[in-house]
Order: structure tokens, then sequence, then C-alpha cells
């Protein structure tokens, strides 16, 4: 019986071995065949039916079969689409979905996945030929040469005219993301003058007591508003249950601009010269001085202690109880859009019978004049991958670029993310103006409507009008994405791989666990003052190195100069 | 004459063996169907995958499936132990689990004798009921709870400090109190479940033992210690060693929701830092190689406590 058990156990494991082995997939050919474009069908030849399984940038793969955008889709180039069922918004469903190698015809991530270089070098993507999009998606190539380095940019290592995944065009971060805010009535309560003239950001809805101004505190000036708000019960109840400034442990966002004051940005691999040597953000000495005067506040009393256990949400849910003097928030935020509802600094006004009051400046000015915040694109305007499976056919491919540069870059294509207004969706204020509201009876993503199920994360200037508020628009045009503002206070690194000519991603993939560990450890004990930061800095700095820093230096040592990327 | 017949008798044995065995099987046929399903689904979903195992020894690349990726000479476990952060974390992940196996383990035990001599039913079942509730709640929601009670500005703990003149701390980024936060919230969390297998072994004791103890004048406390606890031992001692082979799992839902860079330094255990540098950055292979070395020595801790126990007792999971 034993022996029999054995051998049952070992025929087991054998056959599950086999089977296994034999599912496996097969070395993908990395020879990519040069695709014979002449023998494929015009652009607009839609006669042959094409069966293919789209997603795009926004699914989170609730859109339902047969829904409207689909059937006009299928109905105008002829084809059959498969809905895609993976949330690409959640890392652990896109890594799953990229790990089993069982990915749609087109995809996108708004998070987790891999670059476009190692998507194709893993074998899971296909090249798309820069004859075939001059064929087929000629108003995407137009886009591309409009743009510095446009048409260099995602192209397969080595070649010229291959390209590893399309690339989206950015016009809705233009500006300064990130504005600082403060408690307008508490300025008024305290008896501070607000920094230059102030204007409302709208007439009603709440947005009357949201107001804006191109006036800036000093770094001096803010260290005493932030006393006032936190020591002179500045909401009159006779408690002293106020702070200055609540942060949250789960990013930096809450800093842009105060590190901006310091000349630097805390974001991926930026970097600056420093006494003549390429330093990254976290190891400069400016790092280190804003760390000093964060320290300084804390042990003041001005920043919340209680910011070490709240994430972001948490600390907007925290401010709404109007215990917190300044915020920093984004112009969408001010303008109340409706995606950012529930966000501070809004959520403190939303409530019709709220008395409080809210002003927007820009960015707070420091010690040498430096004034600012890092650019959220370091170079140019343009970002984010779309890409093609590499179980595509030439065939499929040119069908594919042209519903992808219909539905992306012919703005005659709204229906696909509003449907038709009217029917389907209404200005908020005046038409063509003013955002487009999807009516209630239709899913305002993917669902019955199919509304954004299939499209890129590519706007222009036009696209960003339909779903920014006339009031975000406003604030971008009157201050926050101002020429003069951009020109000023935008902070771009020293060097960027934009090309990728280096190593940088992957170099970061490896390490960025350790170094991010490092990195907020550093930060959180030194705000709190568990670690005295002149003395630990240079321990720090060295940990840093050791645990992958390094080898980012080396790589972006490669990387060509800013200034020299912006000049082409 | 006779030994040709014997010899013919031996030489049919095995055979007749093998047929009555069969013929068994086939009388319950329909007891084997059903052990059949889970062991197909033991088969499929426990012992296929472990065919992944591969990749913690791989740059695994999922277009060149498990089997075709390239070896990396063990450079996975390599990276292990260059990197000082893992070795923390392997530090905090054995110390929070031996704090949590000698203090939590204990507690479903303890409340399982103490329910047990409780006489009044009605009390007794309301207790366990609200003993079991704080397990059918996730992490998620439970920090929020957590960090609500320990929060330095509204927590309830700090309102009493506050109130006899103290100043509040801020115990969920305090390194000192942390961990004995993380100990008593799981004791809380896992306590009134964790009783249950308990409460069904005292369940099964022989009533004659207590009449017999009684008899012989062992009061209540007595009995407890010379009869219930004995009769539960090789439950606990299978459960014990059980524990001892996830002594690598700490609690990551726990910690993940609870922790904060403040306390990584106390917290920051195998599984939160392996998700954060690896599972987030799509090193499954990585990830695969940290799974295996927990799994290795959760066996290796298993096979040698049940060893011992063996030895000192007749006692044991095999």
């Amino acid at each position: 019986m034993k022996k029999l058990a054995k051998k049952l156990s070992f025929a087991a494991i054998s056959g599950a071995l086999l089977l296994t082995a034999a599912c496996a997939n097969q070395e993908a050919s990395k020879e990519e065949k040069k695709v014979d474009v002449a023998s494929l069908p015009e652009a607009g030849d839609f006669s042959k039916q094409l069966d293919l399984n789209l997603s795009g940038s926004i699914t989170r793969g609730k859109a339902e079969d047969g829904n409207y955008v689909q059937k006009r889709l299928e109905e105008q180039f002829n084809i059959k689409i498969s809905n895609t069922k993976v949330d690409t918004w959640n890392a652990d469903q896109v890594n799953l979905m990229v790990a089993s190698g069982d990915l749609p015809d087109t995809f996108a991530f708004t998070t987790g996945g891999k670059t476009a270089q190692e998507l194709y070098d893993s074998g899971l993507t296909r090249t798309i030929s820069k004859e075939m999009l001059e064929k087929y998606a000629p108003r995407y190539m137009k886009m591309l040469s409009e743009n510095a380095s446009g048409t260099k940019r995602n192209l397969l290592k080595g070649t010229e005219n291959e390209y590893v995944a399309l690339i989206g065009q950015y016009a809705h971060v233009d500006g300064l993301v990130w504005a600082p805010t403060f408690r307008l009535d508490w300025l008024e309560k305290l008896g501070i003058e607000p920094p230059g003239e102030i204007k409302q950001v709208g007439p009603s809805g709440g947005r009357e007591k949201i107001y804006y101004t191109d006036g800036a505190y000093t770094l001096e000036e803010l260290e005493e508003v932030l006393k006032a708000f936190t020591f002179d019960d500045p909401d009159g109840n006779g408690k002293d249950d106020t702070y200055g400034i609540s942060p949250w442990n789960n990013n930096i966002n809450w800093a842009h601009t105060l590190m901006g004051s310091f000349g630097i940005a805390l974001q991926p691999n930026y970097n600056l010269l420093e006494d003549g040597k390429l330093v990254t953000t976290e190891i400069s000495k400016n790092y280190k001085e804003f760390l000093k005067l964060m320290a300084k506040w804390y042990k003041m009393g001005l920043i919340d202690p209680e910011f070490t256990t709240l994430d972001d949400k948490k600390s907007w849910e925290k401010y709404k109880q109007g215990k917190i003097g300044y915020y920093v928030a984004q112009p969408s935020y001010m303008a109340m859009d409706d995606w950012a509802k529930g966000r501070a600094p809004q959520n403190i006004v939303e409530n019709p019978n709220s008395t409080a009051k809210v002003l927007g400046t820009l960015p707070e000015i420091g010690k040498n004049g430096q004034q600012g915040e890092g650019a959220y694109i370091p170079v140019g305007n343009l970002a984010d991958a779309f890409y093609v499976s590499k179980d595509v056919t030439d065939e499929e491919l040119a069908r594919i670029l042209q519903v992808f540069d219909y539905i992306n870059f012919d703005n005659e294509a709204r229906w696909t993310l509003y449907g038709e207004v009217g029917v389907h969706s209404d200005w908020e204020g005046e038409p063509e103006k003013s955002a487009l509201k999807v009516r209630p009876e239709f899913a305002a993503e993917e669902g019955n409507s199919g509304f954004w199920a299939y499209n890129f994360r590519t706007y222009d200037k036009e696209r960003v009008s339909w779903f920014q508020s006339e009031y975000t628009s406003k604030l971008k045009n009157e201050l926050y994405a101002r020429e003069d503002v951009k020109e000023k206070m935008l902070i771009r690194p020293y060097k960027y791989d934009l090309l990728n000519e280096t190593n940088i991603k992957e170099v970061e993939k490896r390490y960025k666990g350790q170094l991010d560990t490092v990195v907020s450890e550093f930060r959180m004990k030194a705000i709190v003052g568990e670690v005295d930061i002149d003395k630990e800095w240079d321990n720090y700095v060295e940990n840093w190195k050791n645990n992958g820093g390094n080898e980012v230096l080396a790589e972006l040592e490669k990387a060509p100069k800013v200034s020299d990327l912006m000049k082409q | 004459m006779q030994t040709v017949v014997q010899k013919a008798e031996t030489k049919t044995k095995p055979k007749r063996k093998a047929n009555t065995k069969w013929i068994e099987m086939k009388k319950m046929k329909t007891l084997y169907i059903m052990l059949a399903i889970p062991m197909v689904m033991l088969f499929i979903f426990h012992y296929i995958p472990m065919y992944g195992i591969l990749i913690a020894f791989k740059n695994f690349s999922p277009g060149l499936g498990i089997w075709d990726s390239p070896w990396n000479n063990f450079d996975h476990f390599k990276r292990l132990f260059d990197d000082f952060l893992f070795l923390r974390a392997l530090q905090n992940t054995v110390v929070i689990s031996l704090l949590k196996l000698i203090i939590v383990f204990p507690a479903p035990i303890i409340f399982a004798i103490l329910l047990n001599e409780v006489k009044n039913e009605k009390f007794k079942k309301v207790s366990q009921s609200i003993s079991y509730l704080p397990h059918f709640m996730s992490w998620v929601i439970l920090s929020a709870m957590v960090i609500e009670v320990f929060s330095p500005q509204r927590g309830i703990i700090n309102f009493f400090i506050t109130l006899v003149g103290g100043d509040p701390i801020n115990f969920m980024s305090d390194k000192a109190s942390f961990i004995p936060i993380l100990i008593l919230t799981d004791m809380w969390k896992e306590v009134g479940w964790g009783a249950i297998i308990y409460l069904a072994s005292i369940a099964s004791i022989d009533p004659q033992l207590y009449e017999a103890a009684e008899m012989d004048g062992a009061g209540r406390f007595h009995k407890m210690i010379h009869v219930t606890l004995p009769s539960i031992m090789p439950m606990v001692i299978i459960l014990f060693i059980l524990r001892l082979g996830s002594v690598l799992n700490a609690g990551f839902d726990q910690i993940l929701n609870l922790y904060n860079p403040l306390v990584y330094e106390v917290a920051d255990i195998i599984d939160t830092y392996v998700y954060r540098s690896g599972l987030e950055q799509f090193q499954f292979d990585y990830a695969t190689a940290v799974g295996l070395f927990k799994n290795v020595v959760g066996i290796i801790l298993i096979l040698s406590a049940n060893a011992i126990i063996r030895r000192k007792s007749e006692h044991g999971i095999w």
C-alpha cells in the first residue's frame, strides 16, 4: 500500500509539472517582422468584420455588453467588441493580469503594470510602426509632431520607427497642480491681511465662499499666520484646539509648495546640481533645510501631531472638522468640481450653512525668492502609455489605430465620452464654455452608456474644457496656469530620461521599495523630532545611497539635461 | 503433497488480500467518490500551483512564462540577505510573532476554561457571542476604530490622561506602545473565535472524570487544573505546533492598516516590507522567493516542534 501511495504521489506531481509546463507560454519572439503596410486595407476600408477586445485608460471593468458607445463603434468600424472586466485602477488586479499574460488587444493602466519597454521585452506587447501610424492615425501623428521630441517618445530601443506604446497629451495638468489655501474667515477674525487682491471663485453653490489671489506669503509671514491659527483661537470656541497645518502620512503632496520655497520638488527622480554634483531631492541640502523648518514648526506646535496616523483621505475628514487653517489644494478642489467633492478644503464650505471661507494663494516665497513646485510632467506635455497586445495582427492593428485616432483625437467623437448633448448630457453652464454633465439615467462612465470605456487618457485643451468646470478653467487661466506663473514657478529636474536612454525605470522599480522606506522613515522621524537632523543627516544619505541610491544616481548621470531637452 | 498445497496457498494469499480490498472499496464506493472530490480540489488548487515556486529562482517574465523565464542564480535570495531592511523586517516578524505566541495563544484557552465554569447559560451564550464579533470584522474597519480609540485628540484613553492632568500620547506613532497595541488588539479580535475549538474539546470530556475528582474532594479550581486542562492538552499541542509553522506570519492585515513610517523600526514585518518593495513594484519573483523562505522556515519549525513534543509526550501531529 505504501508503495502504491508513493507511486500515486509521484505520478500526481509529475502530471502536475507536465500539465503546467505544457500550459506555460512559449518564448516570445523578439524579432519584429516588418509590416507590409501596402498589403493592408486602405484607411476607411472596413469591409471585413473584426473581433477586438478593447480596454481604455479609465476602464474599471464595468462596461456592460451592448452599451451605447460599443454599439456605435461596432457599426462605424465594422468590429465586434469584447469588453474587459478588469479594473485598471486597481494595482493588484492590473499586476495579476499582466503576470498571467492574458491581456486585452488594447490596454492602458491607471496604476500598476510595467514600463512600456518591460512589457515589450516580456513579449506581452507588439510594436506599432510609424508607417502604420501615418496611414491609420494621422491626427495622433500630427499631435506628436506638434510636441517637443514627440515622435521620439516610446521608440523601441535601437529603432527609429517602431513604437512600444502610444502616448497621451496631458493638457489637464498644465500649470501649478497644487496651491496653498488658508481659512479666510480665520485670517479676517485675526486681522491678518490676505496677500494681494482677492476674488471670488464663483457666484454660488459654495464657490462664493472660496476666493483666490495672485499674491503669496513669504515663509516668515506664513509662520506668523500659522502661529496665529494655532494659538489665537481663530474659531473662537475658547479652546486651544486648532492647528496651523495638518500634513498626512501616505504621500508628500501636502509639501509641494513648501518644498518649492526651497527650490526643490520631491517627485520620482527629481534631481539638481549641488556644488557641482548631481543629487536627487531627498539627499539635497535644500531638502535638509526644509525638514529642519518642518521640525521647528512641529516643535512649536503648529503642525497637528496626529498627522503621523492620518492618510490623505482621513486628513480631508479632519480638515472638515474645522480645526486646520492651512491646506494645499488643486484648482479643481477650489472650483468645487464634482470629482473633487468631499476633498479638503472645499468640504468645509459644502454645507450651505457653513460660515467658513477659503482663500487660495500662489505658493509661498522662500528666503532667496524661490517659489513654485515640481512640474507634473518634467519635460513637455506628453505622458501615459497605451499598449497593443502581442497577439494583435497587422490587420487588426490597422483597425485599432483608426478607432484610437478617432475616439481620442477627433473632437467629433465627444459622444464616446458624453453621448449626444441634449440626449445623454447637458452643459453645466454656458454651452461650449462649461463642463458637460451626463444625465442621471446614463452611467457617467462605462455601464450602460460605455462612456470613457475605450478611450485613452489624452486631452487637448478643448477636451479638458468638457470635464473641467468653467470655474477651474477660470482659476487656471487667470492664475495657476498663467504663462508667467508657469515660467517662473514650475521646478524642473536637472536631468531627465525623456527618451528611455537609460535603465532608470528598471533601477527605480528594483530599489523603490527600499528607497521609499528609508526616505519616509527619516522624514517622519525628522519632523517629529525623533532624530537630530544635523547629526543623522550623513548617516541617512549613506543609507539612501547603499539601498539603491547609488544605482539611481548612476543612471541619472547618463540622462540628458532638461535644459537641452526643452530646446528641442 | 501437503507442502505443495501450502505453497499454493501462500502464493494466492496476496492476490486474495488485494481482491478483498478491492471488494471493500467497491462496497464503499460512495465514500471514496466523496473523498475524491476534495482530493482532486486539493491537487488542483494546492499542488499544481506549486509549480509556480520556480519563479523564486528566475527572473520572471510574463510573456515567456514560468518555464522559459531565465534562471537567476539565486539572485532573489542573495538580495534578501543583503538588504538590511529585510533583515530588520525578519527580526520584527519573529519578535511580534513570538510575543503573540506567548501572550495571545494562551488567551483563548484561558477564556474557554473560564467560560466553561460559568453556570448561567444565558450569560455564557451572550459572552460567547460578544467575544466572536470582532473576528467577523476586517482589519480595515477595526484599524479605524483602534486609531480613534488611541487618538491623541479624540481618543478615550487620552481623554482620561488629560483629565488627570497628563499630556496626550500619540500611541500609534510611539515605538514603545505600538507593539503592545498590536498584541492587545489581536487578542481582542481573536480570543472569542479561538476559544470555540477548546470549548468543543471541553464539551467532549467524560463527565465521569469530574465526578471521580469530586469524590476525591477536588474543588472547581482543582478540577479545572487536573481534569479540564489535561483533557484538552492534545488539542492545545496540535494548535501550538501548527501556530509555530506560521511564526513568520505576524499579521499582515493588522499591521498594514495600523502602522506608519514612525514605527517601521519595530513594526515593519516581512509581509509589509515585501508588499511595498515586491508586489507593488511588480516583482512577483522576489515576493515568491520571500514566500518560499517563510514556508521553509515554517515547515522546519513544525517538524522540529513535533519531534521534540513526540519525544517528551505521546501527543503531536504525526
